[in-house]
Order: C-alpha cells, then sequence, then structure tokens
C-alpha cells in the first residue's frame, strides 16, 4: 500500500501538451510555437531529473523571437527570488544620495562613508557584497520606484505591492503569474520562505507552498498516530488512483498535493541541510532565508519563484543608525551565501535576486529616526542582470507637500520588467495594465 | 465553492442519512461538530430547533480600561479573552451565538496585526457580542466607531485637511454595498462624511487622564473641529453627511441587505444565494436588520438541507479544533499559550486575520503548509491508547457519518487507534463542512 511512488505518481506525469500550452501567456510567439512542438513530437512526460525539461521551446535555438528574452538561459530554466524589505526599507540609506541636499534633510541618520558607485550615488557601508557586485555589472538599481497617490499605511502599501493590480482580488502579482504558467501542474513552482505563503504568491488556479525553515511542510503529526513518512503514505491513499490529478476536486487535489510537496521537499531539502549547516546562521533571520531559499533553486526542487518575507523588520523609526546597519548587514550576508550557493551549484546564471518593500521613507529624518515615505530604490541583483542604474532618483530638492520624495517609475514598471524580461511572461495581462519596462537583463 | 464535484464526486457519497443531516446542521450552526449535542437529537427538524437559540451571547468577563500607556496588559487577548472565547466554542453552550459571533466578526474584521492595543481588541469582541444576534444595523454603526475600527482602517487619520479613504473603501466594498455599487468618487466623499474621528488616547502630559475628558478612555469620539462639515454627494444624494449619517444611508440601500444576507446564506448553507433568493432574503432583511429574522429565513430555506449543502464548504481551522476539543478531552498540559502557537503556524489566530476581508476561506484554505500543519491540532489531546478511551469509530467522533466506502475502508484498515484518528482527521470528509 505505502507504495513510494504513490503520491508523486500524478504530479510526474501531467507534464502533457496541456501543461505546454497552458503555458500560452508566453508572449506572441511564444505559445504557437510550444503548441506545435507539442502537435509534432507527440505527448512529453517527464519521469525524474529536469521536469522543466518539458517546457522548453524549440524555437528558441533559432534566434531571438520578438518579445521573448534573448539571455543564455531558457525562459523555463529561470527562477526569480523576491526579498521583501518588510516594514519599509529607508532606501535614501541604502543607496546613499551624494548630495548636499541629502546631508541636509538627514541631521542624525545619513550614512558617513558610504561605498562609492559613481559620483552621484554610493551604497551603504555593510553592502559590501552588492558593491562588489555592482562593481562586476551584475547589479541593477533601480530608482525611484513608487506609486501615484501612495499611501502611508503599511497595510495598504503592502497590498499593492503585494497585489500589483488594482482591484486584485486578493490575488498576489506573483500567484497569477504561476496560475498562467504552471497552475497545478507543479506543486513547488511557487515556494515562500516565512509566516505563512505571501499573498504575493496567491493565485486563483495554483499552488503557493509556504515553508518557514528547512524542515520544508515538517509535520505536526503527533507522535502517537504514526511515524510521518509512513503516516504519509497511507493518507495519500485518500486519492483515487485512477483520476489525473487536473481532474480532482479541490480537497483530493489538496491532499495529493500536501503529501506530495511534503516528500518533495524533505527529499530535496535532505542533501542541503549540510550547506546551510555550514554556513551558519539563523535560519529565520533575512540572510538564513535568502540561504534556503538559493539552496531550493539551487536543488531538484527548482522552485520557479521562491518569495522572502516576514522575520525582519525594516520599520526603523527609531535608533535608525544602528539598527539599519544591522539590517543591511543581513541582507548583504543573505546575498553573499546565496550567491555562493548558487555558484556552487552553477545555478547563478538562471537565477535573479530582487528586493521590494511596501515604501520609502520621508526624506527628512525624525530625531535619529525615519517615518513613513513614498519612493524607494531597489535592486535586481544576479549574473544575468545588466548591471547599472535604472530609473531616475527623486528629486530631493522637489519634495511633495508632507515632505515625501516624487515617486519617477511606477513600482509596477519592476515588475513589468522582471515578468516580461527574465520570466517571459505577459505584463499587461497579469498586472492588468500597460507599465513601461526596463531592460534589466542582458541580451 | 459549490457542491459541485468533477472526476473525484464517485469518492463522497451524495445523499444522506439522517444522522449526517442533524451532523450538518449542528456543523452549520455550531462551531465544530458538537458530538454530544448531536447523539441527542433524533431528526433534523429537532436538531434546528435546538440549534436555533437566540438568547443573548454570554459576554466575556469584564475588564478594567488601563488607566495609561504602561498599565496595558499585553496579555489579555491570549491568555484570558481567546481561551475564554474558546472554551465557550467548544463546550456547546449558545452555539448559534459562537457561530455569528465568529460571522460578524470576520465580516467586520480588524487585525491585531495593527489594531496592537489588547483592550481595544477585548471592546471590540465585546461590541460584537452584544449584537450578534440583535441588529445588524446597530453592530454596524457600533463597530464604525469603534477603536479598534478607527486604528485598523484609519479613520482616526481622517481628517478635514487630510482626508483618508480607507475605511470609506472598505465599508462599502466589504461590509455593506459590495463591488460594483459605488465610485471612485462616492469614496471621496464618504470619507469626508466620515472625517473627524480619533481615539481617546492617555493623555500625554496629563498622568492618569485621557485627552478627551467626557468620552471613555481608549473608545471613539468625535471631533467637529476635523470634520468635513461640507455637502457630499453620495450615491446619487447630496446631504451634509456625517458618519452615523453616511451608515443609514448604506443601511438604507438596497444592495447592504442583499449583500449582507448573501454572505451569511453562504455561512451557513454553503452555497451561494442566487440571485432570486438573495434579493428575497436582503429585502425581509432590510426592514429592521433583525439577525434572528434573517437566520430564520436562512434556515427555513429548503437548500439548508439540501444534499447539495451537505459537506459544501471548506473546514476551517477553526472548525477543525473546536471539533477536536468537542471530540477529546484536552492534554492536561495544554494552556493558553499551546493554544496561541497552533493558530500561529497555521496562520489563523483568532482576531488577528490577514487582511480587512477577514480569514481564507474555501480553496485558499486548502494551501498544503496549513493541510499539513492542521495535524497539530491533534495534539491538543492525547494518544487515545494511552487513554484508554479510544473511539470505538473515529470517523463517528469526529461527526463524520456517511463517508465514501474509500475513506471507510482506509481508515478502518488500521487497528492503532492513533492512527485510524489521524486518518479519518486527514479524510477528505473531515476538510469539508
Amino acid at each position: 500500500m505505502t507504495d513510494d511512488t504513490r503520491d508523486l505518481r500524478d504530479l510526474d506525469h501531467v507534464a502533457t501538451c496541456g501543461l505546454v500550452t497552458r503555458r500560452n501567456f508566453l508572449a506572441g510567439m511564444g505559445s504557437f510555437v510550444a503548441v506545435m512542438a507539442c502537435a509534432g513530437t507527440g505527448i512529453a512526460v517527464f519521469k525524474g531529473g529536469n521536469p522543466d525539461a518539458a517546457y522548453a521551446i524549440p524555437g528558441a535555438a533559432a534566434g531571438p523571437l520578438p518579445g521573448l528574452p534573448r539571455g543564455g538561459v531558457d525562459v523555463a530554466d529561470r527562477s526569480l527570488i523576491v526579498v521583501e524589505l518588510g516594514g519599509g526599507n529607508d532606501s535614501l540609506s541604502t543607496i546613499v544620495p551624494l548630495s548636499g541636499r541629502y546631508r541636509d534633510l538627514r541631521p542624525t541618520t545619513a550614512i558617513e562613508d558610504p561605498r562609492l558607485l559613481d559620483d552621484e550615488i554610493g551604497l551603504h557601508p555593510a553592502l559590501g557584497t552588492i558593491a562588489q557586485m555592482y562593481d562586476a555589472g551584475e547589479v541593477a538599481i533601480v530608482e525611484g520606484l513608487g506609486m501615484a497617490k501612495a499611501d502611508l499605511s503599511h497595510f495598504v502599501s503592502m497590498r499593492r505591492w503585494w497585489d500589483g493590480a488594482p482591484e486584485s482580488d486578493n490575488t498576489g502579482w506573483l500567484g497569477r503569474y504561476l496560475d498562467a504558467s504552471v497552475g497545478y501542474e507543479r506543486v513547488l513552482a511557487g515556494i515562500s520562505i516565512g509566516p505563512g505563503p505571501s499573498p504575493a504568491m496567491l493565485g486563483r488556479a495554483s499552488y503557493v507552498v509556504g515553508i518557514s525553515d528547512a524542515s520544508g511542510l515538517g509535520s505536526g503529526i503527533p507522535w502517537w498516530v504514526d511515524d510521518p513518512r509512513d503516516f504519509l503514505g497511507i493518507w495519500s491513499g485518500f486519492v483515487p488512483a485512477d483520476v489525473p490529478v487536473s481532474e480532482l476536486d479541490p480537497v483530493h487535489k489538496a491532499i495529493a498535493a500536501t503529501a506530495s510537496a511534503q516528500r518533495q521537499l524533505a527529499d530535496g531539502l535532505t542533501p542541503l541541510q549540510q550547506t546551510l549547516e555550514r554556513i551558519e546562521v539563523d535560519a529565520y533571520s533575512l540572510e538564513g532565508q535568502l540561504a534556503l531559499a538559493a539552496a531550493l533553486v539551487a536543488s531538484d526542487i527548482r522552485p520557479q519563484v521562491v518569495y522572502v518575507h516576514g522575520n525582519v523588520d525594516f520599520d526603523t523609526h527609531e535608533d535608525q543608525v544602528a539598527r539599519h546597519a544591522e539590517l543591511m548587514a543581513q541582507l548583504d550576508r543573505g546575498i553573499s551565501h546565496a550567491r555562493d550557493i548558487l555558484a556552487a551549484a552553477g545555478a547563478a546564471e538562471r537565477t535573479v535576486i530582487m528586493t521590494t518593500s511596501e515604501f520609502g521613507r520621508r526624506a527628512a529624518d525624525n530625531e535619529g529616526g525615519t517615518d513613513h515615505g513614498t519612493a524607494a530604490s531597489h535592486f535586481v541583483l544576479g549574473p544575468s542582470v545588466a548591471g547599472g542604474r535604472y530609473g531616475e532618483s527623486p528629486d530631493l530638492r522637489r519634495l511633495d507637500p508632507d515632505g515625501n520624495l516624487v515617486h519617477t517609475v511606477d513600482y509596477r514598471s519592476l515588475y513589468a520588467s522582471i515578468l516580461a524580461g527574465w520570466l517571459g511572461a505577459s505584463p499587461d495581462e497579469l498586472l492588468r495594465a500597460r507599465y513601461e519596462t526596463l531592460d534589466l537583463f542582458r541580451t | 465553492m459549490s457542491g459541485c464535484w468533477s472526476a473525484g464526486s464517485r469518492t463522497i457519497p451524495t445523499t444522506y442519512s439522517q444522522r449526517e443531516r442533524v451532523a450538518h446542521v449542528v456543523r452549520r450552526l455550531g462551531i465544530g461538530a458538537h458530538p454530544a449535542l448531536a447523539a441527542e437529537l433524533p431528526d433534523v427538524a429537532a436538531a434546528t430547533s435546538a440549534m436555533l437559540d437566540f438568547s443573548p451571547p454570554q459576554l466575556p468577563p469584564d475588564v478594567k480600561a488601563p488607566r495609561d500607556w504602561d498599565s496595558i496588559d499585553y496579555d489579555l487577548v491570549w491568555q484570558r479573552l481567546v481561551p475564554w472565547w474558546m472554551e465557550r466554542i467548544a463546550s456547546g453552550r449558545q452555539p448559534l451565538a459562537e457561530r455569528l459571533v465568529w460571522f460578524w466578526q470576520d465580516l467586520l474584521a480588524v487585525s491585531g496585526e495593527k489594531v496592537d492595543n489588547p483592550y481595544i481588541l477585548w471592546q471590540y469582541h465585546d461590541t460584537v457580542r452584544r449584537h450578534a444576534l440583535g441588529s445588524f444595523a446597530d453592530l454596524l454603526h457600533a463597530v464604525s466607531t469603534s477603536a479598534a475600527m478607527l486604528q485598523y482602517l484609519d479613520g482616526q487619520q481622517n481628517a478635514i485637511d487630510a482626508p483618508n479613504e480607507n475605511f470609506a473603501r472598505e465599508v462599502m466594498e466589504l461590509h455593506t454595498i459590495g463591488l460594483g455599487e459605488y465610485t471612485q468618487a462616492d469614496v471621496a466623499e464618504l470619507a469626508r462624511a466620515t472625517s473627524g474621528w480619533v481615539v481617546n488616547y492617555p493623555h500625554p502630559e496629563k498622568k492618569g487622564r485621557f485627552e478627551y475628558r467626557d468620552a471613555p478612555p481608549w473608545s471613539g469620539v468625535f471631533l467637529p473641529d476635523r470634520h468635513d462639515a461640507g455637502y457630499k454627494s453620495f450615491l446619487g444624494t447630496t446631504d451634509r453627511y456625517d458618519l452615523p449619517g453616511a451608515i443609514e444611508r448604506l443601511l438604507e440601500h438596497p444592495s447592504t441587505g442583499r449583500a449582507v444576507a448573501a454572505k451569511l446564506y453562504h455561512e451557513l448553507v454553503g452555497l451561494e444565494a442566487d440571485a432570486a433568493t438573495a434579493e428575497r432574503l436582503g429585502t425581509r432583511f432590510a426592514r429592521d436588520y433583525g439577525v434572528r429574522g434573517l437566520v430564520e429565513d436562512i434556515t427555513d430555506d429548503p437548500a439548508f438541507l439540501s444534499d447539495a449543502a451537505v459537506r459544501s464548504r471548506i473546514r476551517s481551522p477553526l472548525e477543525k479544533a473546536a471539533t477536536v476539543m468537542q471530540a477529546f478531552p484536552l492534554r492536561d498540559d495544554f494552556d493558553a499559550t499551546s493554544l496561541f502557537w497552533m493558530f500561529d503556524k497555521l496562520n489563523y489566530l483568532p482576531l488577528h486575520p490577514p487582511n480587512p476581508a477577514g480569514f481564507p476561506k474555501g480553496v485558499d484554505l486548502l494551501d498544503p503548509a496549513r493541510i499539513m500543519g492542521s495535524f497539530e491540532l491533534l495534539s491538543m489531546v492525547d494518544d487515545p491508547e494511552e487513554r484508554g478511551d479510544a473511539p470505538a469509530d473515529p470517523l463517528a467522533a469526529l461527526g463524520l457519518f456517511d463517508v465514501s466506502e474509500q475513506t471507510r475502508e482506509l481508515v478502518g484498515r488500521f487497528t492503532r487507534p492513533g492512527l485510524a484518528l489521524g486518518l479519518a482527521f486527514g479524510s477528505p470528509e473531515f476538510q469539508l463542512v
């Protein structure tokens, strides 16, 4: 009965034409080519190895397709790690303007010795790894991100950053991406690391699996019920053997997915434990989460999107200089671990890391801290990124009536650029509006 | 979601015995399965009439308002209020009241994630209880001017010179008329109308005093100077609306009765109300917004006892927890802190919903981490084998009677009581109410 492959069965077998055509969100010819390939070669079924192989788009080798990114890594092999700097990161202390105006606005919190990137900006001194990557051309800094009618509430702003679309019916921008790309076909295509699944990852027709550490889905199964592994094998017996997962009702589908995700995570994470232990970081810190995110991407689990959130507080109303320095150090160490883990696995080229935050902070500081603000700058990192500065830094001499920075780039332009340029998706559909895209990736 | 299953349907029965129907009535009008209660109810008529107890909900033990910021008891919610409340839910006394308290609190949600003052959360819960079986109109007025709502949806920041639209938008979208019934201009006008309310906090300088001496501490206070007293064109009428006036206008709007009735219909029946049903229920409800009348109208609807209604909703973590608490004695060392961690792990902390729309519902509850994590609810109780009172039929112990052959076979295959109970808890049928 406890046939080991039992609960993986359907999820391993579903990569048929249906799956490929479901990726018709691929811009323009992408979907056409995928459908044609399916018609020509019959059904592609993957088993073991890299499940994403079934996504390969044969036309890609023939040269750049209109609307598709032309990078060296196949779209289907790419992963995105999003790092949410929750609480509102003070980006003026992260990507530091060198102007005198900045020092006037920040009498108590100005960064004294930024790492200079050019004659206009520098990085927080704790961001050594990111500075090094910037010099190597692997970091895009997108400046002036924000929104019209910004709201200074954490809740409202977070919700907007998560949703990325007006009236989004409680789906997130990445959830809608997963709906359109993998649907229900791969249970671990989207993994959220933090307290529960990030709302940014919630879709209507895909899974998001939330984990808090390298124990994966763990198991709260009491000792007196059974050994968890045996129990899950028996439990997955509730799923009818002869019905494809896509045709199951939501409850049976959830049981199949949960048993499968639990086991895949347990199997996939076991070899990573050593790597993660060697780093010796607190699993619940931002750097621990980032290391785990990278390890997951580097593993056979190969999620398309990993979302790191929830375990840090960037809401630095007071004692900012010391607190923010520690947060920056954590972020930098996390990026450093991630870079090393990805490089060791040969996965650096196919992975992009980006930061988000619900808002930046007020231009002028306030007795050693900063209040909620509006526009902010963010990082997009990885060897596939075309390094440099994008967008436009907000003018520190032209603040809005509340003393906030005026945004120069809609935050959804960043999303659109990632969706189109890295994930090969159609941003207009997923964001439900058209935003300017930036060419953030190497061509 | 409806009761319409696709290919998996043959694994779940679609007609039900009297026992399962009684269990259905109990599951829907209470929270959990209340096995002791259900066992004494011979048929659905007896079950419905026993469950329709409209006596006023028990109020939480009285708590003194903190004198200042320093005397706030941060354990109040988790060490006192929630354990008391969960005990009420588990006990089977006034199960309908507990169902309605949960429903209204989810409809008019505030969250301790933002409202981080436990006394204000306690007040809010107390307010919901006072009106849970009374009048929705009174409830909406009371909650809209509560400190909790003023904090949660930023009403306290909404002033004539700095309008904040947060409450205005949510009160229409979620609490009353619903999406599609208003424009952005209505939101802006309603924001003006509801401006001027703040929370009465401790006085920053005068120790032991509050900012507004005439108002109760930590309550909502209306400040005419902060209020925009001009004319507002709101939902097609123009008047000098203030917050109570605007709430009245929303209560008069035909969509409010319909929208709220349809939501309670979904909660109790588990199916979407069709347009005619929503219209009929909503029109009657809007006459006086009496909760009792609406509950009776919904339970009188033939759909309530229909086959399609049985097990047509996803069982929430709260409903799972309540079922376990009702079926077995709790572990000796299970305390308020264990309760907190258990719900925290499931991202389902009472009084801490993730957003103004309340807790996740329906298929959103089926995310793998939550399903996996919910097994931990079983650790509220001891090993049934060791306890020596292992249920002969673990499915029945959890209030499940008509299950698929496959479920009965799989659960029955294992003689170890713990394993059988774990499987009954993990069965497809238990994921539904």
